[in-house]
């Protein structure tokens, strides 16, 4: 035994040593092994991006830049710098940065064009230019290469609900959170229930994401946001507030939050505000959406030449999104629609995004445009589709209330406007008045209202 | 991970971090843009420690560390476990890679209702605060603590036997003028004696680990000796057991792991049918016949998100497309596992970066490192290979801990369970550079010698349970 203590010990002889006396153990005064001297340490490095931390800021983006100058046949270094690129989207709304993704992606596509976490990229990038058949497919390619990929199971969740494969997508998305419920899974089963009628489950499962976390600070703000839109939805005017509050807590002035806090004020009467806080949303990130909200506060305003401006900028953005390969036909169809703006292209673009989409929000905005192109018949068709799931939402709703109406099949118009103002009495600047006068309209309910098919 | 920092940062930076999508839409768009991935530092383990305890030689000390990178000036909203999240520290006393001994953590917040406020503040605390109960402590986290059988551990709803409950979290160190008489004397009343010998702690502690991240991190500069984890916290589940308590019936070779679970449940939640919602396919707008019928349930069993046991397996061993699948496994299972020991990623580096003649693959050095325990030290008979941090609790403690453990001939360090002086990056890139008797020719220099230069923590630990050093506050993070 002095021997173990005093040399190094063979390897050899300690098995001997311990398959003879199996269950005699070294005692702890003696060195299992000998290192006699604490030798000063030299340098190792491990494989730096398993240690990168996360961010998107330059210096996080910059460092993944190197990291691909210095290993330039690294594909998870070329990933890693997209995946940030993708954020930075997320947390700017530069849509120039999804053209540098493609280049990153097709660049680490020569290194392995089937690598897992490379595909996912890439359908996440198709996902967020609305290309969602392609989303899918490349969804299904990642998770057939790797089955333990959840970012894969979100790819092919998203992309199968926005192609309107519902049961499917409900299947995907159950097994991905039963194998991994976390921020991505809970938030996604928000978004199902919340199609499928059951907005407060909805904000069950988004107060579990968030309770979750994200990487992210962003990833936080736009799960009270969901949270706060949740609310708002059902007329929880106050409570959205304290949703958005928490979302700029979270990230200082979050352009979703204050749209949200817009969407509040607007509520509330508080139509200045309101317009502010569009102004201040829409400098932070461009987004179409607040501009149209922007423009329609201030057409209620009165300011009918600044609301035009707002309306304009619209149409500038959709050129800058569409020149990066981003598809935004159904937004801009619905806004032409509402605004009574270049009718027939609005309902050509309806048309196209549905053949490419065919989802129930894509039916809703294809029977809105329809109604406001005189086609009736139809538009009762999609109108039934958009609702196909249950989902209560006021202005899909308000939609097929109007519909109906127009079809002259008034117990649903009047169930459907009923039920939309109940929900939600602030859903549509734009068309809560229109929705309380039709329904007066309509007069009362008779004894017992007759469901139509 | 730093280590399962590490994890977090493995799958965020690497892949996870992208939440990729477009803006979202609004009330104009459908696509919802969710983020693609989740850290959840929460349930994300850092380290784990397990150790005949120094003072009370007849008891072992298991530390689990949680969330990741900690700042100290973290307010208002202060790092605190997760009230969702299941933790457990799992032991196998046996050998056969089954948890025959569970211990189990359940969270629950609350605002303080003796608080003067009224329930009015999210405020941490609305004054200065001298004791766990007292009224100015706005935010209170308590805990109930449970054993788990083998056999409970087998049912997705994870109920075990109570051993206490109502115990408190201690609280977040806000600082200085919050504790007029010291933090720590707080912290203190944490400790509990919850029966049969057992001692609990939960709350924000220093992180005790130390490594150099941050030249890790730095390509261009590389390794210079910096602990980039100085002046962070982490949150520290510590439990001090009798050893009696542990002893399997072969010998005193335990297998210990952290893990952390979150509720999985029905996308859809069912609805009660007898309440007769009309979902009529043929009809027109099926959902506008009046209130949702209820009730609705979210219901489902614990699924399994993350899993620790000896450091840096997850980075050295598990390589990144498998570390979801890591996170998800069980030890009767590690088989699956093999191959990646006996040919580790980080050998090829050290390689190729540092130039290190390493022992060729397959590694069987590797597989009973991290697989078997080494015989005659921590490996139970007939044991069932498996990644756990093995402990022999018959080793005393060393009144002289070596920060290298059994590589720098102390037996009662790591990896023969592991202390929280040892460097478990300096081991861990030794033992994978095959720098141990298990293969003398390369337990040479350089390869012996490799390290991150930092060689101890921060902060000294404490000569008593929980023994991890007092959390930072703003004023010296």
């Amino acid at each position: 035994m002095t021997a173990l203590a005093t040399h190094r010990v063979s390897w050899k002889w300690l098995v001997a040593f311990a398959t003879v006396a199996t269950l005699v153990l070294v005692p702890s005064a003696i060195a299992y092994w000998r290192r006699p001297v604490d030798r000063p340490a030299q340098p190792a490095l491990f494989h730096p991006l398993a240690w990168s931390r996360p961010g998107t800021d330059d210096a996080a983006l910059q460092t993944l830049q190197q990291q691909i100058k210095a290993k330039p046949n690294d594909i998870v270094a070329y990933i890693s710098l997209a995946n940030a690129y993708l954020q930075r989207v997320r947390e700017t709304g530069d849509p120039a940065f999804y053209a540098k993704t493609d280049a990153l992606l097709k660049q680490a596509a020569k290194l392995d064009p089937l690598q897992p976490q490379l595909l996912t990229s890439e359908g996440v990038l198709a996902l967020a230019r609305h290309d969602f058949a392609a989303g899918l497919a490349l969804g299904k390619k990642a998770e057939a290469m790797d089955s333990e990929n959840p970012r894969a199971y979100g790819v092919v969740t998203d992309g199968e609900i926005e192609m309107g494969q519902y049961d499917e997508a409900i299947k995907t998305l159950q097994a991905m959170i039963d194998h991994r419920p976390d921020f991505s899974s809970y938030s996604r089963v928000a978004y199902a229930r919340e199609l499928y009628g059951d907005p407060e489950g909805a904000i069950e499962a988004m107060q579990y994401a968030i309770n979750a976390g994200g990487p992210v600070p962003e990833n936080t703000a736009w799960g009270y946001v969901q949270l706060g839109n949740l609310q708002f939805g059902l007329g929880h005017v106050d409570e959205a507030g304290k949703q958005y509050d928490l979302a700029i807590h979270a990230r200082d002035q979050y352009p979703a939050a204050l749209a949200g806090q817009a969407r509040v004020a607007t509520a509330k009467g508080q139509l200045e505000q309101a317009a502010t806080l569009y102004g201040q949303a829409f400098d932070r990130m461009p987004l179409p959406e607040y501009a149209i909200a922007h423009g329609d506060v201030l057409a209620k305003l009165g300011r009918q030449a600044e609301a035009r401006q707002q309306y304009d900028l619209v149409t500038v953005v959709d050129k800058l999104l569409t020149a990066n390969g981003v598809n935004i036909d159904l937004e801009t169809a619905l806004f032409f629609a509402d605004h009574d703006l270049q009718l027939p292209e609005s309902l050509a673009r309806a048309r196209a995004a549905y053949a490419a989409r065919p989802s129930v929000t894509a039916a809703d905005g294809l029977a809105w445009t329809l109604y406001k192109t005189g086609n009736m018949q139809e538009a009762g068709r999609y109108a039934h589709e958009a609702l196909k799931l249950g989902t209560r939402d006021a202005l899909k709703l308000f939609h097929a209330g109007m519909i109906a109406n127009a079809l002259g099949q008034t117990g649903e118009a009047r169930t459907d406007l009923q039920t939309a103002l109940a929900l939600n009495p602030n859903f549509s600047l734009l068309y809560q008045d229109l929705a309380r006068t039709t329904l007066q309209g309509l007069g009362p309910a008779p004894a017992s209202t007759p469901r139509s098919k | 991970m730093r280590k399962l920092t590490l994890a977090t940062f493995t799958l965020m930076a690497l892949f996870a971090l992208v939440v990729g999508g477009a803006p979202r839409q609004a009330k104009a768009s459908s696509h919802r843009e969710a983020p693609f991935i989740a850290t959840d530092p929460q349930a994300d383990a850092t380290d784990l420690y397990a150790f005949v305890s120094p003072d009370k030689p007849d008891t072992v000390t298991f530390i689990a560390n949680y969330i990741p990178l900690e700042i100290a000036a973290a307010g208002p909203n202060f790092y605190k476990f997760g009230d969702d999240v299941l933790y457990e520290i799992n032991i196998d006393n046996v050998g056969d890679a089954k948890d025959h001994l569970t211990f189990q953590w359940r969270f629950n917040s609350r605002l303080n209702p003796n608080n003067p406020a009224g329930g009015n503040t999210f405020l941490y605390n609305t004054g200065p605060v001298n004791s766990l109960d007292d009224p100015n402590l706005n935010q209170q986290q308590f805990y109930s603590l449970s054993t788990l059988s083998y056999q409970q551990t087998l049912d997705p709803q994870r109920k075990g036997t109570v051993i206490k409950d109502k115990l408190q979290v201690a609280p977040a160190n806000v600082g200085p003028v919050s504790y007029p008489n010291g933090y720590e004397k707080v912290a203190k009343q944490a400790i509990y004696d919850v029966g049969n010998g057992i001692k609990a702690f939960a709350g924000p502690r220093d992180d005790p680990f130390f490594a150099d991240l941050g030249g890790i991190f730095d390509l261009l500069q590389g390794i210079h000796g910096v602990d980039y984890l100085k002046g962070l916290n982490v949150h520290t589940l510590a439990l001090q057991v009798p050893i009696s308590m542990l002893k399997g019936p072969n010998d005193s070779i335990i297998g210990v792991r952290t893990t952390s679970y979150r509720h999985s449940f029905s996308v859809l939640r069912p609805i009660n049918a007898a309440a007769g919602t009309s979902n009529n396919p043929g009809s027109s707008i099926h959902i506008s016949e009046g209130p949702v019928p209820s009730p609705r349930t979210s219901s489902g069993p614990w699924v399994q998100i993350s899993r620790l046991d000896s450091p840096l397996v997850n980075e050295v061993v598990i390589p990144l497309q498998d570390k979801n699948r890591w996170n998800g496994s069980f030890p009767q299972n590690d088989t699956q596992f093999l191959s990646y020991v006996q040919n580790p990623e980080v050998a090829g580096l050290e390689h190729a970066i540092l130039g290190l003649n390493v022992p060729p693959n397959p590694r069987a050095d590797l597989v009973t490192i991290f697989l078997t325990g080494l015989p005659g030290l921590n490996q139970p008979a007939n044991v069932v290979p498996s990644s756990q941090l093995r402990l022999n609790m018959a080793i005393p403690p060393s009144p002289t801990p070596n920060r290298l453990g059994v590589l720098g001939g102390d037996n009662a360090g790591y990896p023969n369970g592991r202390r929280l002086t040892d460097d478990a990056i300096d081991i861990s890139l030794q033992a994978v550079a095959g720098a141990t008797p298990l293969t003398p020719a390369f337990d040479v220099p350089p390869n012996n010698t490799v390290g991150d230069m930092v060689n101890a923590n921060d902060l000294p630990f404490k000569s008593n349970f929980p023994y991890a050093a007092s959390p930072h506050d703003y004023t010296n993070q």
